[in-house]
């Protein structure tokens, strides 16, 4: 009887634990679900915050830090245009000085308009006054460190490739070398991302490696983006 | 001709003061933060179209109330920022006031209500 309840002690949390450990995203906004084995973005338009970049767009953001890596691949679709410009983001060194207030990172940028994306470009982007506090509206500052014009498909799979080379960081898109860059930084420590803006997205077979080693792998076989939630529950008072 | 014109105008004063206190939304809306500590940035009511209806701006910490706001989308869901972080706002199904009827994500508001809404607890991940 006793090992029973022992066993069963050890199974309930352990139970708990796998429950949550399927996720590896956060929704930020947008709407977000995992279906036929990708993860989409139904919504099309975005409804911004005006605080950080990625809250301008409807982003997914990875629940863990990544360090060290030397390539992210992801295939994603732009499935449908609703307004221009049409812009998907793939971001990388997603860093937050406090709480979750994700100002600096990296991205790079798919933008387009009616007949498809014809320009990439990679940006950085931070707190602009760094003395506000963070719940400051407006208080960003976005560098396009290098761009080129390109032209990517609407309604197609691609395969989007980062590439951390010889102090570079470089986008190949189907295996096109397409934009390349010095990457100053001592490190890309920090989480990853991916954002659409008028546009409808699929993304699938996520991949973080360091060298020949996966460090993260997902391919939205099952539903793996958590939905943070902030409750509101009735007030009772003591007395009550 | 005298008495037509003062009618006329009174008339089109009475018309201008009515439609100055009707905004033309539906409902109005506003939210308590009931949380112990929690600082809430911004609230946003999202239509069930995933449209966003009504934003409450700036921080409301414990123990405020934001003013009310006229919606125009009845049945929605709340969003807000609560440490830098996005999150969907829950919905409690027993402590309501001018809805219709709530659910855990979603509610609807009563046409031409006043209706509160409350968060008094930051689920932490």
């Amino acid at each position: 009887m006793k090992k029973f309840f022992t066993l069963l002690i050890i199974a309930i949390p352990m139970a708990l634990l796998s429950q949550e450990s399927h996720h590896k995203w956060q929704r930020f906004s947008g709407k977000w679900i995992v279906d036929n084995s990708r993860a989409m973005e139904i919504n099309g338009w975005a409804a911004p915050w005006d605080y950080y970049e990625l809250l301008e767009y409807n982003s997914i953001i990875s629940l863990k830090d990544f360090k060290d890596y030397s390539e992210i691949s992801v295939t994603a679709n732009i499935t449908e245009r609703k307004q221009t410009p049409a812009e998907f983001l793939i971001s990388f060194a997603i860093t937050s000085e406090h709480a979750s207030w994700f100002y600096r990172m990296y991205a790079f940028k798919l933008s387009g308009g009616f007949w498809g994306i014809n320009k990439v470009s990679l940006i950085f982007t931070d707190k602009n006054d760094k003395s506000k506090p963070n719940a400051t509206k407006n208080n960003r500052v976005i560098q396009e460190i290098a761009s080129k014009n390109f032209k990517v498909k609407y309604g197609r799979d691609y395969n989007f490739k980062i590439l951390f080379e010889n102090g570079n960081v470089a986008l190949y898109i189907n295996g096109e070398k397409v934009l390349c860059a010095p990457f100053t930084e001592k490190t890309n420590y920090g989480r990853i991302a991916f954002s659409s803006k008028n546009a409808k997205v699929a993304i699938d077979k996520v991949e973080i490696k360091q060298g020949e080693n996966t460090l993260f792998l997902d391919d939205f076989n099952e539903d793996s983006i958590y939905v943070r939630v902030v409750k509101a529950t009735r007030e009772v008072n003591r007395a009550d | 001709m005298k008495k037509i014109i003062i009618t006329l105008m009174a008339i089109a004063s009475l018309t201008f003061i009515s439609c100055a206190n009707d905004d033309g939304t539906k409902a109005d809306l506003r939210w308590k933060n009931k949380t112990s500590s929690t600082t809430v940035e911004d609230i946003k009511w999202v239509s069930s179209e995933g449209k966003t209806d009504q934003v409450w701006d700036g921080s409301y910490n414990s123990g405020t109330a934001t003013n009310y706001k006229g919606i125009n989308a009845l049945a929605g869901t709340g969003e807000c920022i609560s440490g830098g972080n996005p999150a969907t706002i829950e919905f409690d199904t027993t402590d309501y006031e001018g809805t219709i009827s709530v659910t855990t994500n979603s509610a609807t508001i009563q046409e031409n209500a006043a209706a509160t809404l409350s968060i008094a607890n930051t689920a932490k991940k």
